[in-house]
């Protein structure tokens, strides 16, 4: 019923709506506003083909996969990942740093992270590489990329109800309103809205608790918490939305200040 | 993800090892433990006895265990001796396994013959002082599955059933997290195991029927209830920290009728001394329902097969469709966000949850040789290392007993068309009520 990938085309709103239901652990669902349908089919079909393929590189579940190749030799020294990979390790360290550790792709080193040599080398001493918290946000980046090249500047683009990318504005108002309720109490949030922005959404619900790390610790976030960011950048979003979970006393103060083009909202109960 | 890379991961995490309490076997087999042991550079020497498919399939995954040899290879059957030969042709051959089990360089022995050898067997490996693994149910009768059990309690041998369900990453996370209440109580236990095929191995000539087939015939195989239902009702005692103590059920040939003594069809209660029941199913004459185990509690149910559980009540709420509907009748509202991630549909009304944070996939249950990453070379990994420490994974035995002794009341309640209760002489000071 569900299964696979699905795709409609409204014409007289020229609204395309395309679905993948399980890609990256979740589901991808679009809605691209105004192009004719051969190229949103077109724009689709290879946003497709990239969740896939950035699926079967960062998975490391999928034994076959880049990151669980890199993994599973991550006690024997020094590593060679491909240039693209590379290229990710080093935004995830960059952000590592910038947020003082409360980002951190690396599990099982407890906070240690991981060392890049001079020429290209990683060294993960024993820890494994989790992309988890950045693969939804990088292809939200591409997306973003790939609409501008396409001149689509209307667009919804859900990666499982968590990160969103709103370009443009709903046809019938001034911009995408999302409503934020909290996960436990129902409460209403806050409604916001969103043009040419991302969302990011991160907590903990009554459903699926205990799923965020403490890089440092290696203690689960347990509070009943929900953190949303509103940025322009789908990464920096995704990023910022883990950092904030687990942010304690000062830091939430230091991310909103080092991070000041996001809007970063943390609701406790 | 294996099972090591798993427990390194749950090594890091703060109260990462408390939640090994839920799982006591596995102390035995941490990465720490495993350094120790291989810092000395030792090797487990391997003697394998019943080369078939299940122990040909052994072989490919010692060879995968950096600190384990395989020394030694017994079968009499010469077809099958020859295969594993070819994969291992540095090992010694026996067509008789008393002969192994006087082998000195044999440190370890794998039984993966017929269950109507197991307990013979397996006695007979304990008293010649090696440590034993033993595909998969314990035995035949229960009076064997008791002898096994006082043996095991007197040796200083390390004993492994294969309960590969055990040594699982996906069903050891699943076993914490009920554990840590996450479905609320367990209220009832859902289990089946359906195929479509006849059970049947080719028989090169007539005489070799009882032998190659010998999971159809009684005087070799207990059918269904040990090849199949073994592992699932073993998850259901390791789940509820129970043992039923009644059976009642029916089990007929009803599809199969080609000389076979087995049943081909299975459907039973299990009870416990609280009221809770264990339902059981298994036919291989249709697959539409594939292997489950479904644990069901209060809030919510897990599927251990599939690595997946539910909500009884799940807040999940539909975004891009509520803006479609927005979109089509030219309506502009605020749109819910599902928050953190939501996961992919597979039920119309209930949303999976993967155990795994991502599920792979799951075992179909179609193989009657074993699936890979089902933690069958984990637990052969995991008996390897107790060769060389001579540690004892907790409960497996206990475990692969209980389930035994409730495959064997089953077949008893399905023989007699009455309800089994668990006699006093098969209880042991491990079951719980
Ligand atoms: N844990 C699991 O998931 C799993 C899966 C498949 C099989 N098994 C178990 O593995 C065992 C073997 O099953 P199989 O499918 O490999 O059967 P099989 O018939 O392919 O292999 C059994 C082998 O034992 C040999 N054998 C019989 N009598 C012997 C004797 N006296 N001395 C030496 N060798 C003897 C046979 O010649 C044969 O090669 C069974 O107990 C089965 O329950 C477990």
């Amino acid at each position: 019923m569900s299964g696979s990938p699905s795709h409609a085309f409204y014409p007289d709103r020229a609204l395309f709506h395309g679905v993948v239901p399980h890609v990256m652990g979740t589901k991808l669902e679009a809605l691209l506003l105004g192009a004719p349908e051969r190229e949103s089919l077109s724009l689709w079909e290879r946003w497709c083909a990239e969740a896939q393929r950035l699926d079967a590189m960062l998975d490391r579940f999928d034994a076959s996969s880049e990151v669980s190749r890199l993994n599973a030799a991550s006690d024997s020294g020094e590593i060679l990942p491909s240039r693209e990979l590379l290229a990710m390790i080093r935004v995830c360290e960059d952000f590592r740093v910038r947020t003082r550790g409360l980002f951190d792709i690396t599990r099982g080193t407890c906070g240690e992270g991981l060392q890049i040599g001079a020429g290209g080398s990683v060294s993960l001493n024993g820890g494994s590489l989790d992309f988890g918290g950045f693969a939804k946000g990088y292809f939200l980046q591409e997306c973003k990329r790939m609409l501008a090249e396409a001149g689509i500047g209307t667009a919804y683009v859900d990666f499982g109800g968590s990160s969103i990318l709103a370009l443009g504005h709903h046809p019938f108002g001034e911009s995408w309103r999302i409503r934020v309720t909290h996960p436990f109490s129902g409460r209403v949030l806050q409604d916001v809205d969103l043009v040419d922005q991302s969302l990011s959404t991160s907590g903990n619900r009554p459903s699926y608790r205990d799923h965020i790390v403490d890089p440092r610790t290696g203690r689960t976030v347990s509070a009943l918490r929900i953190v949303t960011v509103l940025t322009a950048d789908p990464l920096e979003a995704e990023i910022l939305s883990t950092a904030a979970m687990i942010a304690e006393g000062e830091e939430l103060a230091f991310l909103k200040k080092n991070f000041e083009l996001s809007e970063i909202n943390r609701f406790d109960v | 993800m294996s099972l090591r890379q798993f427990l390194k991961e749950l090594g890091c995490i703060a109260g990462g090892t408390a939640l090994l309490a839920a799982t006591p076997w596995l102390k035995s087999c941490t990465p720490e433990k495993l350094s120790e042991a291989a810092a000395g550079g030792g090797v487990a020497r391997i003697g394998l006895i019943g080369t078939g498919s299940r122990g040909q399939y052994h072989i490919h995954n010692l060879l995968k265990v950096p600190f384990a040899r395989i020394v030694a290879l017994c079968d009499d059957y010469p077809v099958n001796l020859e295969a594993a030969a070819a994969l291992v042709p540095d090992a010694k051959r026996y067509t008789d396994y008393r002969r192994l089990l006087e082998d000195p360089e044999v440190d370890g022995v794998i039984i993966a013959t017929p269950l109507g050898l197991h307990a013979q067997m397996t006695l007979d490996s304990l008293s010649a002082g090696k440590h034993t693994f033993c595909e998969k149910a314990m035995a035949l009768t229960m009076d064997e599955c008791k002898a096994v059990y006082d043996a095991y309690r007197q040796s200083d041998r390390a004993l492994y059933y294969c309960m590969q369900r055990m040594y699982d990453p996906k069903y050891v996370k699943a076993f914490q997290m009920i554990g840590s209440g996450l479905i609320g109580d367990v209220v009832g236990m859902r289990c089946h195991w359906f195929r479509n095929a006849d059970w049947r191995r080719p028989v090169p000539s007539p005489e070799l029927e009882r032998r190659i087939n010998w999971r159809l015939y009684r005087e070799s195989s207990a059918g269904l209830m040990t090849e199949l239902a073994s592992h699932q009702l073993e998850v259901c005692t390791i789940v509820t920290g129970k043992m039923p103590t009644q059976v009642a059920g029916f089990g007929d040939i009803v599809y199969w009728k080609d000389g076979r003594e087995v049943y081909d069809s299975v459907s039973l209660t299990y009870r416990f001394e609280d009221g809770r029941n264990i339902t059981y199913e298994s036919l291989i004459s249709n697959k539409f329902n594939g292997m489950e185990e479904q644990i069901l509690g209060k809030l919510g149910t897990m599927d251990l097969s599939k690595g997946v559980y539910y909500f009884e009540e799940d807040d999940t709420t539909y975004g891009v469709r509520r803006l479609l509907d927005q979109l089509k009748t030219g309506v502009f509202a605020a749109v819910p966000t599902a928050g953190p991630s939501w996961r992919p549909e597979l039920r119309e009304s209930h949303v999976p949850h993967a155990v795994m944070e991502k599920s792979t996939g799951w075992v179909s249950g179609e193989s009657m040789i074993g699936a890979s990453n089902d933690g069958s070379l984990d637990i052969v990994e995991a008996f390897c290392q107790s060769c060389l420490t001579g540690e004892q994974a907790e409960n497996v035995v206990e475990e692969a007993y209980c389930a035994t002794i409730l495959c064997l009341m089953g077949n008893l309640a399905m023989d007699e068309k009455r309800v089994v209760t668990l006699p006093d002489a098969y209880k042991i000071p491990y079951m719980k009520f």
